[in-house]
């Protein structure tokens, strides 16, 4: 019987399948030709790699249009026919159970859509792989994995519509599937995501509903209703996180600064519309002029163009130079401490020879296994400079003692930066590594750090080479790191916690400011040039 | 004693507030030819719609072979022969697809019958439905269904749309069908001539419900006037 409806269900759609076939070859084909002109354009090659790793541009994100397409297609050629020659009602009365009926043809349905989709995905990992490093399998198979999952909900979706007797509970169904399809529009897939095989199942139900529906029954059961129920709330949860992701603007109550002035803090409370209020921690109430005119570090341009500068604060004098020099900040938000996908680092090789540091062809590629270096201009049909390089550093990471899988690498991954501190590595025994090539020379030290672990570091090459960046431990204590030594010092931030609140240091010429808020409370800390500290505000 | 092969209970059913039935009693016993009667609109296809689950009624209930009609079983439906209204069918299959489709599904399927009423239109095997006259393709489908050897046919509107010379070789073939095998066919039709000699039993079906329930024997009791004749006089003319 499977055979037959097999049989059936290819002579109706196979002139769909074939064009869906060649559409994909065509989707393929121009796919590679972008992707070839793409790498035999860039310079380095190695840009595409980095920017598939932290700009996450995946060359391959336009192709889940053509998978949901497959899901369309097939289900508007299974299920449109019959609905409007009413063929449904012979399907209805095949000796087979209602439920049999249904899940035999969309067995069928499935399986063309397997075929092609994986026809597709072989052909696109096949591409990729000859592009970038073994490490990118991983995510391009879970990427086309959830497209595929896109496919199926696609295909369900439309055909529990179609099927429906009822318009307006088709309508509804059909709906919500593209509801459920916009949650396909993200650049990232993650492990809740993986509900969507659980909304998968609930719609083989909804459509057995439609499919009940010719024949005047419905789907009765709880565990249905409540299935149904909750793989809403899924899709709707989802969509909002993808809302929020994508268009959400961040809104900051206060904006708080220490005067250098007034000794004390003062702030602009934002009202929204661009109303606000500037108020010193005492209660002064200050108009616009006034507010600024308490922080001459801030707003020193102004200062600058009306010649009042240089400074006189208690008795030192800060002049353009200094002021200028001393400016720095640094700002953490919860989301730094979402991983990588593809933990791929362009291998940053300053030159004391050269003005600029050049955006390397090499590049650092962190595995679960291994440490593993790659060179996007070497031609690895010879001999040569990757295989040299990645034997000094497999020599380094022994010698070390390293241990894998690494578990967080932080760096700054630019070349648009005056130095390199390199990277910094947390092994799998929570051990601190710096890494660092210059002259073409690799370089591994072990850094002495608190007996912390870790949650975030954030890494700063400023020309003050004074402060080399923030950790954040997994407690939420606050450190800076020394620019020399890599040393590591504690600054106490009361109730800050790193998993809710963003923080922004900002540096002047006599204070370091630290602001940290979860969007309620306010915390504003101001310290010494040492990182003495001076005084403390919350507003809320 | 004959064993009812289709028993409708109380059926009511109304389109909005037009009703179509109120309180049916049909009882259609095993081996019976019976016919559902009217002019086109009158609620004939509502009444297989029911029978078979597609429509639920307000209220009343209906059993073929022993099962609640909307709820049958894969072996109930196996010894259901249905047609449906229009000759609904897989129009982009071939002739010999559309046997090889529903072979399988049917336990005593009989391939040789459904080629004798193919044959008899001398048609390739290989062509499409699509590709046939209506009344070919009527021939293709009726030959699906007299192949499923079911103990009931169903027999929606067999009529519509056949001239009446592809209706002549379906009621000969219907005929000569029955009178070998002991079937049950519940059959429905505005054109009363091609059934004077085929039906045993019918009802006429008029807006509003059943107007009239005889056997074919007392209705042509009476040799003053047609089958027809009778009918419209039922039924009225127009």
């Amino acid at each position: 019987m499977f055979n037959a409806v097999i049989k059936k269900e290819w002579i109706k759609i196979k002139y769909f399948i074939y064009a869906l076939s060649l559409f994909s070859v065509v989707i393929v084909s121009y796919f590679w030709y972008n992707l070839n002109f793409e790498f035999a354009t860039i310079e380095p090659k190695s840009m595409m790699w980095y920017r598939f790793a932290h700009l996450e541009q995946k060359p391959y994100y336009e192709c889940l249009y053509f998978f949901l397409l497959i899901g369309v297609v097939v289900s508007l050629a299974q299920f449109i026919p019959e609905r409007i020659r009413n063929r449904i009602k012979i399907i209805t009365h095949l000796p087979l159970s209602l439920k049999s009926a249904l899940i035999i043809h969309l067995a069928v349905g499935f399986v063309f859509i397997i075929i092609v989709s994986s026809f597709l995905s072989l052909f696109i990992i096949s591409i990729i792989l000859f592009y970038y490093p073994i490490e990118i399998l991983s995510v391009v198979v879970k990427d086309l994995f959830f497209f595929f999952l896109g496919t199926l909900i696609v295909y369900l979706g439309i055909s529990s519509a179609i099927i429906d007797k009822s318009p307006l509970i088709g309508g509804i169904k059909f709906f919500v599937s593209i509801l459920a399809i916009f949650t396909f529009f993200k650049i990232r897939f993650e492990l809740l995501d993986l509900g969507f095989l659980f909304v998968i199942v609930v719609l083989f139900f909804v459509v057995l509903d439609s499919f009940y529906s010719i024949k005047e029954q419905r789907l009765q059961s709880n565990i249905f209703k409540i299935s149904v129920f909750v793989s809403l709330l899924f899709i709707v949860f989802t969509t909002f996180n993808i809302y929020q992701n994508k268009y959400a603007t961040t809104f900051s109550k206060y904006y708080i600064f220490y005067s250098p002035t007034l000794k004390e803090f003062v702030f602009q409370k934002n009202f929204g519309d661009h109303r606000f209020e500037y108020t010193s921690q005492s209660g002064t109430k200050f108009d616009q002029k006034g507010y600024e005119s308490t922080l001459p570090f801030v707003y020193w341009r102004d200062l600058d163009i009306q010649s009042l500068l240089p400074l006189d604060i208690d008795d030192e004098i800060f002049d353009k130079q200094i002021i200028q020099n001393s400016r720095l900040s640094f700002s953490y938000e919860p989301k730094y401490l979402i991983k990588k996908e593809l933990e791929l680092y362009p291998l940053i090789n300053p030159q004391t020879t050269l003005g600029m540091i050049r955006f390397p062809s090499e590049a650092l590629v962190f595995s679960d296994t291994k440490v593993r270096i790659y060179d996007s201009d070497h031609d690895h049909s010879e001999e040569g400079s990757e295989e040299d390089l990645n034997n000094e550093l497999q020599t380094l990471l022994k010698a070390f003692g390293v241990t894998s899988p690494i578990k967080q690498i932080y760096g700054k991954a630019t070349n648009m930066k005056p130095y390199d501190l390199g990277y910094f590595i947390i092994d799998n025994k929570y051990r601190l590594f710096n890494l660092n090539r210059a002259d073409d020379i690799l370089n591994l030290k072990e850094l002495k750090s608190p007996d912390i672990k870790l949650a975030h570091i954030e890494i700063s090459e400023n020309r003050q080479k004074k402060l080399g960046g923030y950790a954040i431990d997994e407690k939420s204590n606050f450190y800076i790191i020394d620019y020399e030594t890599l040393e590591f010092k504690e600054v106490k931030l009361e109730n800050f916690d790193h998993k809710t609140m963003r923080l922004q240091l900002y540096s002047d010429p006599k204070y370091y400011l630290i602001r940290y808020d979860d969007g309620t409370n306010y915390y504003a800390r101001v310290f010494d040039k040492e990182f003495n500290f001076i005084d403390g505000i919350v507003v809320q | 004693m004959q064993n009812n092969i289709i028993q409708i209970q109380n059926l009511t059913h109304y389109y909005g507030k037009k009703k179509i039935y109120e309180n049916l009693n049909l009882f259609i016993k095993e081996g019976t030819v019976f016919g559902i009667l009217g002019k086109n609109g009158v609620g004939k296809s509502t009444l297989i719609n029911i029978l078979m689950g597609y429509i639920k009624p307000k209220s009343g209930e209906c059993l073929i072979l022993g099962e609640a009609s909307h709820s049958l079983s894969p072996d109930a439906k196996k010894d259901i022969a249905l047609l449906h209204e229009g000759f609904v069918a897989y129009d982009y299959m071939s002739i010999e697809e559309y046997e090889k489709f529903f072979a399988p599904f049917y336990d005593r399927w009989n391939s040789s019958i459904f080629y004798d009423l193919v044959d008899l239109m001398g048609l390739d095997y290989s062509q499409k439905l699509s590709t046939l006259s209506f009344g070919q393709k009527s021939q293709v489908v009726l030959g699906a269904i007299f192949a499923q050897d079911a103990k009931l046919l169903i027999l929606d509107d067999y009529s519509m749309g056949l001239d009446a010379g592809y209706r002549r070789l379906f009621i000969d073939y219907l005929k000569d069908y029955i009178n070998k095998r002991k079937k049950t066919v519940l059959i429905t039709s505005h054109t009363m001539n091609d059934l004077d000699g085929l039906i045993d039993e019918f009802v006429i079906v008029q807006k509003g419900g059943i107007i009239h329930q005889d056997t074919m024997a007392n209705f042509n009791a009476d040799k003053s006037s047609t089958f027809e004749d009778k009918f419209l006089d039922f039924v009225g003319k127009y």
